[in-house]
């Protein structure tokens, strides 16, 4: 089983930068704050999918996916989302994610 | 890579492969960031990363089981209108859209959409029926990172789901968008018929040229919400056998690589009875396997332009143009986040309650327990029926 398959979506300059982000960073020290790995798109319109071949591999090859995420992770500069200041809810919703 | 910010670190969308990682604020330090305001203040709800885009009502198609009833004359807002949408998604720092109707192929403004939502920074995907699809149009289709062909079997397979056979209409889709150069997959509907012929299902389509099969649990909306659904449903016995189905068809079909397996939202309860998967749910939650998340990273906005937990439910009165003042606030959504977080029992002791959040809230609505556990889970069954899950 090979990574997870190259997507060619550059995001555009007006997205909202930061300064520019070290130019390499340590995939060791990256990989033990990783929480969880979405691969692939979703290209489904009506429930949100997830990747289970990964589930059911090896472990080398689960481990061999995440090496490569997190080795993109140490290498790709950065750009910060648009996201805006949330509201107040009437609920606490600060639990890691999946 | 994009980052954006959340109250326990920030979920990264990588550019240079096709994956969203979920980084705590360690991690996030370690890019030399800091969440700043977002990780200073008492968290609300997340905005979705994930939004499915209803880009028209209209489908000629008449399947048995849509979940939106879509019809010939359905409703379809203009491309201004889904522009304003997507401004609204941008602002809201969603992801990922998903185009779906309707049928969105049936609109001629698909390639400029696609590309109003590349220039705000979001990855498009879409979904077809590819019924209909022309050599022309599926070329118009290539700024999409992904299309998806509802290919539920051949033949009789594909009939019991929609009534008709369109089958060799999917097939040829699929073919002639791989041909264009369009990266394509498959949505593969579960039904009691369609459980059995999935091996041979998910080989022809790779076969044809499909890069991954997404599985999707029946569900019952639309004109699906009906009778028929106990007759069209997962046996229980189907729904146990899910977790060895997947095993069996990883290693027949996904060892090289070019071949992959997604499951929806709605098929994770049915992983709790598999032991393998109890033993370690931590393996689920380190590949971002994600069960109802239903108003809260996923969302829906339907052809008429108001915002729905997810695409099967009921929409809200909240207005996709409005999602980033008010998705935090709006009365519905919080109370499908609120039975997501904090599922009642069987849920609240299952070792996979983080991960699945307590099954699939459509079909939970329509047999009568509100937002309550799935009553189609082994677990849940188990339980009622007096059996320690």
């Amino acid at each position: 089983m090979k990574t997870p398959s190259a997507s060619d979506h550059p995001v555009p300059d007006e997205r909202d930068d930061v300064p520019p982000s070290p130019p390499r960073r340590d995939p060791k020290a990256l990989s033990d704050h990783v929480r969880g790995v979405r691969l692939g798109h979703g290209a489904n319109c009506s429930s949100i999918g997830s990747v289970v071949d990964t589930l059911f591999a090896t472990a080398t090859v689960g481990a061999a996916v995440f090496a490569a995420v997190v080795a993109a992770l140490a290498k790709e500069p950065v750009r910060l989302s648009t996201r805006p200041p949330t509201r107040s809810a009437p609920e606490k919703r600060d639990e890691p994610p999946p | 890579m994009i980052v954006r910010f959340e109250p326990w670190g920030a979920w990264v969308k990588l550019e240079s492969t096709a994956a969203i990682v979920a980084l705590d604020r360690d991690g996030v330090s370690a890019l030399g960031l800091h969440g700043g305001d977002v990780w200073a203040r008492s968290a609300g709800a997340s905005p979705p990363l994930e939004v499915h885009l209803a880009v028209t009502a209209r489908c000629g198609a008449g399947c048995e089981g849509c979940y939106i009833d879509a019809r010939p004359n359905g409703l379809e807002p203009s491309r201004e209108e889904i522009e304003r949408r997507l401004d609204a998604l941008h602002d809201a720092g969603v992801f990922t859209v998903a185009f779906g109707g309707g049928e969105p192929t049936t609109r001629d403004d698909l390639d400029t959409l696609a590309a109003a939502a590349v220039a705000r920074g979001m990855t498009p995907v879409l979904t077809t029926s590819g019924l209909g699809l022309t050599e022309s149009r599926a070329e118009k289709l290539r700024a999409f990172a992904q299309v998806n062909v509802s290919y539920d079997g051949s033949g009789e397979t594909y009939a019991r789901v929609r009534g008709f056979d369109g089958s060799s209409s999917a097939e040829r889709a699929i073919e002639r968008l791989r041909s264009a150069g369009v990266r394509v997959g498959v949505n593969v509907v579960l039904t009691r018929g369609t459980f059995e012929k999935l091996g041979e299902t998910l080989a022809r389509a790779r076969s044809l040229g499909a890069c991954e099969a997404q599985l999707l649990r029946y569900k019952p909306a639309g004109r699906a919400a009906s009778v028929e659904y106990f007759a069209r449903r997962l046996s229980p016995d189907q729904a146990r056998s899910l977790a060895p189905t997947l095993r069996a068809l990883t290693r027949d079909l996904c060892g090289e690589g070019d071949f992959h397996v997604r499951i929806d939202c709605a098929l994770v309860p049915f992983l709790s009875a598999d032991e393998a998967m109890v033993r370690d749910p931590a393996l689920l939650a380190r590949f971002g396997v994600m069960g109802c998340e239903a108003a809260g990273s996923l969302a829906a906005v339907t052809a008429d332009g108001r915002v729905a937990p997810c695409s099967f439910a009921p929409a809200t009165d909240l207005a996709g143009t409005d999602l980033v003042r008010d998705y935090a606030v709006d009365p519905e959504l919080t109370r499908w986040r609120a039975s997501a977080q904090a599922p009642s029992e069987p849920c609240a002791s299952c070792p996979l309650r983080d991960v699945c959040k307590g099954g699939c809230k459509v079909v939970t609505s329509f047999m009568g327990a509100g937002l309550g556990p799935d009553p189609e889970c082994p677990r849940v069954v188990d339980s009622k029926e007096g059996r320690s899950p």
